[in-house]
C-alpha cells in the first residue's frame, strides 16, 4: 500500500468493507459517487474483486453421500416431583417383603449356578480330567490336530479339510463386482442358534450345506469345554440369492432357539463411491496431461507430482472400499451356534442328594480358610498398633502399682 | 421459510425433522469448510460428522440472540483446532502438510491459488477462508476467532492483497490476462 493510498479518504479498508456489504464510516451512496470519481479507490475495488473471484475456482465438491444427519437425543425423563412420605408400620413391613423376594430372586441362582457348575464337573469328570480343552477349526487346520484329540475323534474322520485362506481368496476374488446384481445393493446377514441332540455329525453337515450353496466357511470352532458340553460357532458365507435355501437346510439340524436376519442397503455408498472414483480418476487425467504438456517451474512440477500421487492414494483407497463393499453384497453372511442339547439339562435340572452335600462340604471348607485367612489378616493390621499400646499399658499399670505402693508403705510408717 | 434459529430452536426441543432441515442446509458448506483445510477426505468426512454431532447435541444450550452460521463454523473451526492440536503431538501426521485434492473444473488454476493460499500467514489465511469460502460477516469471524472486529478487518484486508500479489506471482499468464480482463 502507498504513503497515498494510507492517508487517504476512505482507506482501503473503508473500500473493501463496502465491498462486503459491510457497515462504513461513508454512506454507500457517497461511497458509490467516490468510487466513480476517485482512480485509487476504483483500482483497490477491483483488485478486490479479482482476488475474490479467483479465490472462488477452488470449489471442495459436494459433500460425500456417507455423510449423515445424526440423530436427535432423546430428552430426559422429567424428573418426579419429591413426595414427602411418613414411613408407617404397612410401609415398612412392604419394604421388608421387597428385600426378601428380591434376596430369593438374585442370590439363589447364583448360589445354584456355582452348584450346578460345580456338579457338572463331578459328572463329567471321567472325561473332564482328560478332556477339558477347546481347539480351533478352520484358519489353522495344523492346531487341531495336536490340541484337540477327543473333540477331533468325535468328528468323522473323513470329514474334508476347512478351506485354506488362499482358497476363501480366490472364491472372494470370484465375486468380483460384474457379479453384482441389479437394482438395490444389500449386504444380507442372518444369525442361528440349534439345539442339536447328536452332535457328532455337525460339523460335516454345516460344511456340506455351505459347499451344496456354493458358500465358503469364513470362520469355524468348536468348543469341547467338557463343563458345558460341546458347541459349534462360525461364521458361513453363502451367495445372497441363496441364503434362504442354506438357512432353510441348516434349521433342520436341530432345534431352533434363535433366528434373526438382517440387511444393510450399500446402494448410496456404492453409487458415491462410483461418483469419487470417477472424480478422482478425471483429476488423474487432467494432472497426467498437465504434467505432460507444461513446462513450468521445476516447484510447480514437483506439485504437481506430489498432488498426482495423492490422487493415486486416492484412487487406490476407493477402490479397494468398493470391492470390499461389493463382495460384502455378493456374500451373505451367516452366523451360526450350534449346542448339544445334554447342556441343557445340566443347567436346568435338580442335583442328587449327594452331589448337594459335597458342594455344602466343600462351601463350609472354604468359609472356614476364608475366616482364618481374614484372622491372620486382621492380625497383620492391628499387630503392630496393639503391641504399641499394649507396651504402654503396662508401663502404665507398673508405675501405676509403685505409686500405690509407696503410699501405703508412706500410710503404714505414718505414726496413729 | 423457516430460519435457522427456529430450526435449532426446535432440534433443541427434540425435532429429528429440524435437525435433518438444518443437516440438509449445510452439510455442504460444512463438508467444504473441513475438506479445504485438511488433506484427507476421510478425515474431513469425520469432522464434518463431528460437527453437526455437536451442533444437535448443543442445541439445548444454543442461545437465541447470535446467528446460527456463526455458532455452527464457531463449532467447526474448535473441533478443527482441537484436531490440529491433536495431531500436533504426532510428529509425522499433520492434519493439512499436504493440502487436499482440487475438484474444479480447472485444476491448474486452483493448484496456483492453494500454493498461494500456502504463502500467507496462518491467521490472515483463516480470516481470509472463513470470509471468502463460508461467507461470513466481519462480526461472524470475530466472534469465530475470539478477535476484535477491528482486527479481523485489518487482517483480512492484508491478507486479500498479500494473497493478489501471490498469484501474480505464481499463476501462469494466461490466467494473469483472465485476472486483468474481470
Amino acid at each position: 500500500m502507498s504513503a497515498a493510498e494510507r492517508t487517504h479518504v476512505p482507506a482501503p479498508e473503508e473500500v473493501m468493507a463496502y465491498l462486503d456489504g459491510e457497515v462504513t464510516a461513508m454512506s454507500r451512496t457517497d461511497m458509490e459517487a467516490h468510487l466513480a470519481a476517485c482512480e485509487t479507490c476504483r483500482a483497490v475495488a477491483d483488485n478486490l474483486r479479482g482476488v475474490s473471484a479467483q479465490a472462488q475456482a477452488w470449489s471442495a465438491g459436494a459433500a460425500p453421500g456417507s455423510l449423515r444427519a445424526p440423530g436427535v437425543p432423546r430428552r430426559p425423563r422429567l424428573a418426579i416431583p419429591f413426595v414427602s412420605w411418613r414411613p408407617s408400620g404397612a410401609a415398612l413391613a412392604t419394604m421388608g417383603l421387597a428385600a426378601v423376594v428380591a434376596f430369593g430372586v438374585f442370590v439363589t441362582p447364583v448360589t445354584r449356578n456355582r452348584a450346578a457348575r460345580v456338579a457338572a464337573e463331578q459328572v463329567m469328570l471321567p472325561e473332564a480330567s482328560a478332556s477339558r480343552r477347546s481347539g480351533v477349526v478352520g484358519g489353522v487346520p495344523g492346531a487341531i490336530a495336536g490340541r484337540l484329540p477327543e473333540a477331533a475323534s468325535n468328528l468323522p474322520p473323513s470329514a474334508p479339510p476347512p478351506p485354506a485362506p488362499t482358497l476363501m481368496a480366490d472364491k472372494l476374488a470370484q465375486a468380483a463386482p460384474a457379479a453384482l446384481p441389479r437394482g438395490p445393493m444389500v449386504i444380507r446377514t442372518a444369525t442361528l442358534r440349534i439345539i442339536v441332540k447328536e452332535f457328532g455329525n455337525v460339523r460335516p453337515t454345516v460344511e456340506a450345506v455351505v459347499s451344496q450353496f456354493g458358500g465358503f466357511v469364513d470362520r469355524l470352532s468348536v468348543d469341547a469345554d467338557s463343563a458345558n458340553a460341546r458347541s459349534l460357532t462360525g461364521s458361513l458365507r453363502v451367495p445372497s440369492d441363496r441364503i434362504g435355501a442354506a438357512l432353510d437346510r441348516l434349521r433342520q439340524l436341530g432345534q431352533v432357539v434363535e433366528d434373526a436376519q438382517g440387511s444393510e442397503d450399500v446402494t448410496d455408498q456404492i453409487v458415491d463411491l462410483d461418483a469419487r472414483l470417477a472424480s478422482a480418476r478425471a483429476t488423474e487425467q487432467r494432472l497426467t496431461d498437465l504434467l505432460k504438456n507444461r513446462t513450468g517451474r521445476l516447484s510447480d512440477v514437483l506439485s504437481v507430482e506430489r498432488e498426482l500421487a495423492r490422487v493415486r492414494l486416492d484412487i487406490e483407497r476407493l477402490d479397494a472400499e468398493k470391492t470390499n463393499t461389493t463382495r460384502r453384497v455378493t456374500y451373505a453372511t451367516i452366523t451360526i451356534q450350534i449346542s448339544e442339547e445334554r447342556k441343557q439339562g445340566l443347567e436346568t435340572g435338580a442335583l442328587p442328594l449327594s452331589t448337594r452335600i459335597r458342594v455344602a462340604a466343600a462351601d463350609g471348607v472354604a468359609a472356614a480358610i476364608e475366616s482364618l485367612v481374614g484372622i491372620g489378616l486382621f492380625i497383620l493390621r492391628a499387630g503392630p498398633s496393639l503391641l504399641i499400646w499394649g507396651i504402654v499399658a503396662i508401663v502404665g499399670w507398673v508405675a501405676l502399682r509403685r505409686t500405690l505402693a509407696r503410699r501405703s508403705g508412706t500410710a503404714g510408717a505414718t505414726p496413729r | 421459510m423457516t430460519t435457522d434459529e427456529e430450526l435449532i430452536d426446535r432440534v433443541g426441543r427434540g425435532s429429528q425433522e429440524a435437525a435433518d432441515a438444518l443437516f440438509q442446509r449445510y452439510r455442504d458448506l460444512v463438508w467444504q469448510f473441513f475438506r479445504r483445510r485438511v488433506a484427507d477426505a476421510a478425515v474431513a468426512e469425520e469432522l464434518a460428522q463431528d460437527t453437526f454431532v455437536a451442533v444437535i447435541e448443543g442445541a439445548r444450550r444454543y442461545r437465541r440472540g447470535g446467528a446460527f452460521r456463526s455458532y455452527l463454523f464457531g463449532i467447526a473451526y474448535n473441533v478443527l483446532l482441537a484436531e490440529r492440536r491433536k495431531r500436533a503431538h504426532r510428529a509425522s501426521d499433520s492434519l493439512d502438510e499436504d493440502p487436499p485434492s482440487p475438484h474444479a473444473a480447472d485444476p491448474d488454476e486452483v493448484l496456483w491459488l492453494r500454493d498461494a493460499l500456502a504463502t500467507l500467514d496462518e491467521d490472515d489465511r483463516e480470516i481470509l477462508m472463513l470470509r471468502e469460502y463460508e461467507q461470513l460477516s466481519y462480526q461472524e469471524i470475530a466472534d469465530v476467532r475470539g478477535t476484535p472486529l477491528n482486527t479481523v478487518r485489518s487482517q483480512l484486508f492484508r491478507a486479500r492483497m498479500a494473497l493478489k500479489d501471490a498469484l501474480e506471482a505464481r499463476a501462469p499468464q494466461p490466467a494473469r490476462r483472465s485476472h486483468v480482463s474481470r
